[in-house]
């Protein structure tokens, strides 16, 4: 025990501490505990023992460890990263002779543009010239006034379905383009007899286009109020 | 230990191999039976202590000799048992071995053995509550001074000593409670 001192009561516990010793007897290690030992450490101790002796080992081991690590850091790097460029684009190159000789002027010699039904319903927005911002702003504030001019229009006009179409088409604003608010123009005035909702819709695509009003009695008595409609 | 135990490790670290021998001579089974005591059943138990001295020599090149070798060899005995027993969630029960580790229901066995003092004190130890055990193991069955104890488990010196005080005292009720006809 680690104290020593007369007290009876000490005594007698130091006698029961020797005793509890003495009821544990040291084990014994099996026979084959010094040679199992033997092989752990050399095992444990060779590698160990290499890599401190040998610095060529630690580099070696190092490198190993980078390339080990190096290699599943860069795949999560690349699979995370944004593509930088967009797709390459497909094309071919022309030969030589093709690419001099003469081009072909004659429109009746070209093949006929392919048109898909999803260039009917969904034309791409990048077709033809965007509108101006000016263009841009006369169509947004002729589109918020739609609803009130087309339920005056159902009230008074006739013949609403040019200028029905023509709040449909307003209502696409983002897919239309300089190109098509022409070609509508164009179309409305070929007409030889227009009907007051087509002039009317002649008129609203002239604003959007030029800015210019049409005047009262240009345009019906539905219309009155429009932007596009001077007092 | 035969001679001072500081200076085996430190003559193995100068390159005497042999020196190393004479640890594991003079440990091996002092640490064996401490696995023992602890519940590791005997294979695991020397499993164990072949951890402990894979340990040691892992830290060689950082060992210092400042306390006793013996406190130093059971602290990672220790540690290593606490890690073990945390990492497998289960207790190394040693049933096959009643003489290193008794059964705590008195079993057919240790009731012939009742009049055995020796059994009597293993079985009384058996019954006490788990921290009173290592204090005892540490203490007084690996004889480290309560100062190295009192490191190993935390606490001051003086409360190591009451608490030995007491524990001894515990253990000699045991005992009088397993044979009321023997007084100590």
């Amino acid at each position: 025990m680690n104290s020593q001192t007369h007290d009876p009561e000490q005594e007698q516990l130091d006698r029961l501490a020797d005793e509890l010793r003495g009821a544990f007897p040291q084990p014994e290690l099996s026979p084959g505990f010094h040679d199992a030992l033997q092989a752990r450490l050399s095992q444990s101790w060779s590698f160990r023992a290499a890599l401190q002796r040998n610095g060529l080992m630690r580099v070696a081991a190092g490198l190993l460890m980078i390339s080990l690590v190096a290699a599943p850091v860069a795949a999560l790097v690349q699979l995370f990263q944004e593509p930088e460029q967009g797709p390459p684009t497909l094309g071919f190159e022309m030969p030589e002779t093709l690419a001099t000789e003469k081009p072909v002027t004659d429109d009746s010699l070209l093949p006929a543009p392919i048109v898909g039904p999803e260039d009917e319903f969904d034309p791409p927005s990048t077709q033809g010239e965007n509108l101006s911002a000016a263009q841009a702003s006369r169509l947004r504030a002729l589109t918020s006034t739609m609803p009130r001019l087309g339920s005056q229009a159902n009230a008074v006009e006739p013949d609403a379905d040019a200028f029905l179409r023509f709040q449909m088409e307003c209502a696409q604003a983002d897919r239309l383009n300089r190109a098509e608010i022409a070609a509508r123009i164009q179309q409305l005035q070929r007409l030889d007899q227009p009907t007051a909702g087509e002039r009317t819709a002649l008129a609203g695509w002239l604003w959007i286009q030029d800015g210019a009003t049409a005047t009262a009695a240009q345009a019906p008595e539905a219309w009155q109020g429009a932007p596009f409609v001077r007092d | 230990m035969s001679q001072n135990p500081e200076d085996l490790l430190t003559r193995f670290a100068a390159g005497e191999t042999a020196a190393f021998d004479e640890l594991v001579q003079e440990m091996g089974p002092r640490l064996k039976g401490y696995f023992l005591r602890q519940g590791a059943q005997a294979s695991a138990a020397e499993d164990l202590v072949q951890n402990v001295f894979v340990r040691i020599i892992q830290n060689l090149p950082r060992y210092q000799p400042s306390g006793r070798l013996d406190a130093f060899c059971l602290r990672i005995a220790r540690n290593l048992w606490i890690d073990d027993r945390r990492r497998s969630g289960r207790v190394y029960y040693d049933g096959d071995e009643a003489r290193d580790r008794p059964d705590p229901g008195p079993g057919p066995l240790q009731l012939a053995d009742r009049g055995d003092r020796a059994a009597q004190l293993r079985e009384a130890l058996d019954k006490l509550d788990p921290e009173t055990q290592e204090l005892l193991e540490l203490a007084v069955l690996q004889q480290l001074p309560y100062k190295e104890v009192g490191l190993m488990l935390d606490i001051p010196v003086g409360t190591v000593k009451s608490r030995v005080y007491y524990s001894l005292r515990r253990l000699r009720e045991r005992v009088q409670e397993l044979d009321p006809s023997q007084e100590s």
